[in-house]
């Protein structure tokens, strides 16, 4: 189960076990849904309630190209729907007092996550999905259910606004 | 700057407690199956029906799958005489059968439920319920992991971080085991508790993590004040120097061989 790679979340091969698939991808997953909501205990509840919908149609996960695509998508229309968080019974799971913080600068990080916050929802879902996991638009596209062109016109809008917090930003895309 | 790089350092340091949430996942996804199969049969069947749905619902428990056996035994009956030495290759029944052992070793009680997740990659996911006789309330959740000793991100578990964890602490046992405890409540369910006693034994290559909490999925909304465990109790669970990966006390496997209400919690996969 260990030498199953953790990041990217892109499934590598077909998994085994829907315990194996969550160790595979569970951190990635997770640091997804800290970028979206910004928050640590939603992140959380996001997360958990990605897999549990995962769970629930396995077949289909395990059936899809790539699993681990399939679920962030599950997770990215959860994120950008209110009614998750009443029907969801949160857990806690986090063991963040694993690691210690690898920032090299704690001061941009928050800075980055505060300026995350200001986005709107589908803006910031829209970003991290084309720079966190450096998507292609057609993929963000269908993650987000907007079209191509609303997906570079929110991302280009999006990166406008961060550069004002963060002038040095690169043109990536 | 990269955002690609800034948003990779943001969260760098985010990680899962992953056997957790991959059990409490499918929970959760057990139960939303249960549910699409309700409202399925709902939608076509007759007041007759309904009523026969919701009588199977209130006998089976809303955590339980069609056809698992539930019994429900004073841990006294999982008690064992000295250990022979002799060790065996570890199978989920004997894991489970020992976690009962041991909860009879530091409590007395009911335990009921006792399921394995069989076939998980190599490492053992043992839980079951457990009422202690000490206090009135609810079942709680008693879980227990055997994970490699070696996170997947080469992370050691061997510290306490205030942000996230309560009542924490760490110390080294004699025989040179890292054993960490600590609580973990919810803020967005501020009933809900859970401790936890989480051993690292390099010279054994193994971690074991022993959960406690204060409800269980049978009833979610019932809570005790306290998990059903408290630190010394997991701590000394968690402590038995006969946990492994591989092999597990012979006696063991022969009280794992005589459950009759083991169920595989895999089974409904």
């Amino acid at each position: 189960m260990t030498d199953l790679l953790d990041e990217p979340v892109t499934a590598v091969r077909r998994p085994q076990s829907f315990e194996e698939f969550v160790v595979a991808t569970g951190d990635r997953m997770l640091r997804t849904a800290v970028l979206l909501t910004g928050d640590r205990q939603l992140a959380e509840d996001l997360v958990q309630s990605a897999y549990a919908q995962a769970f629930a149609r396995w077949r289909l996960v395990t059936r899809a190209d790539n699993p681990a695509a399939y679920t962030r998508a599950i997770l990215t229309r959860l994120f950008l729907s209110d009614r998750r968080r009443k029907r969801v019974r949160e857990l806690p799971l986090l063991d963040g007092a694993d690691t210690p913080s690898k920032s090299r600068d704690p001061s941009l990080r928050l800075s980055l996550m505060e300026a995350l916050a200001t986005l709107p929802p589908v803006d910031r879902a829209v970003l991290v999905l084309r720079y966190f996991h450096d998507l292609p638009v057609a993929e963000v596209a269908d993650q987000t259910g907007l079209s191509e062109s609303a997906c570079r016109t929110r991302a280009s809008r999006a990166l406008a606004r961060l550069r004002t917090h963060f002038p040095d930003l690169a043109d990536e895309a | 700057m990269l955002l690609h790089d800034s948003l990779d350092d943001a969260v760098a340091d985010v990680s899962a407690d992953l056997p957790a949430l991959a059990a409490t996942a499918r929970n959760q996804g057990l139960a939303i199956r249960r549910r699409r199969r309700v409202l399925a049969s709902v939608g076509t069947a007759t007041a007759v029906a309904v009523l026969a749905i919701a009588a199977s619902i209130v006998g089976t428990g809303i955590d339980r799958a069609p056809g698992e056996a539930d019994i429900s035994t004073s841990t006294d009956t999982f008690a064992v005489g000295p250990l022979s030495g002799r060790t065996v290759p570890i199978t989920d029944r004997a894991a489970v059968a020992a976690l009962a052992s041991a909860v009879s070793e530091v409590a007395t009680g009911n335990a009921t439920q006792l399921r394995g997740l069989d076939n998980w990659g190599g490492l053992t996911n043992v839980q079951l319920y457990f009422a202690p006789d000490s206090t009135h309330g609810p079942v709680g959740l008693v879980q227990l992991n055997l994970l490699r000793f070696q996170a997947p991100a080469g992370r050691t578990n061997d510290h306490c971080g205030p942000d996230v964890y309560e009542e924490c602490s760490v110390r080294q046992l004699p025989s040179g085991d890292i054993l960490r405890t600590y609580s973990s409540p919810s803020p967005s369910t501020p009933r809900w508790r859970i401790r936890v006693a989480d051993l690292l034994s390099p010279t054994r290559n193994v971690r074991v993590v022993v959960r406690a909490a204060n409800t269980s999925d049978s009833d979610p909304g019932a809570f005790r004040t306290e998990p059903v465990l408290s630190f010394d109790q997991l701590a000394e669970i968690a402590s038995l120097p006969w946990w492994g990966l591989q092999r597990i006390p012979v006696e063991y496997v022969d009280l794992g061989n005589r459950l009759t209400g083991y169920a595989d919690l895999g089974t409904t996969r």
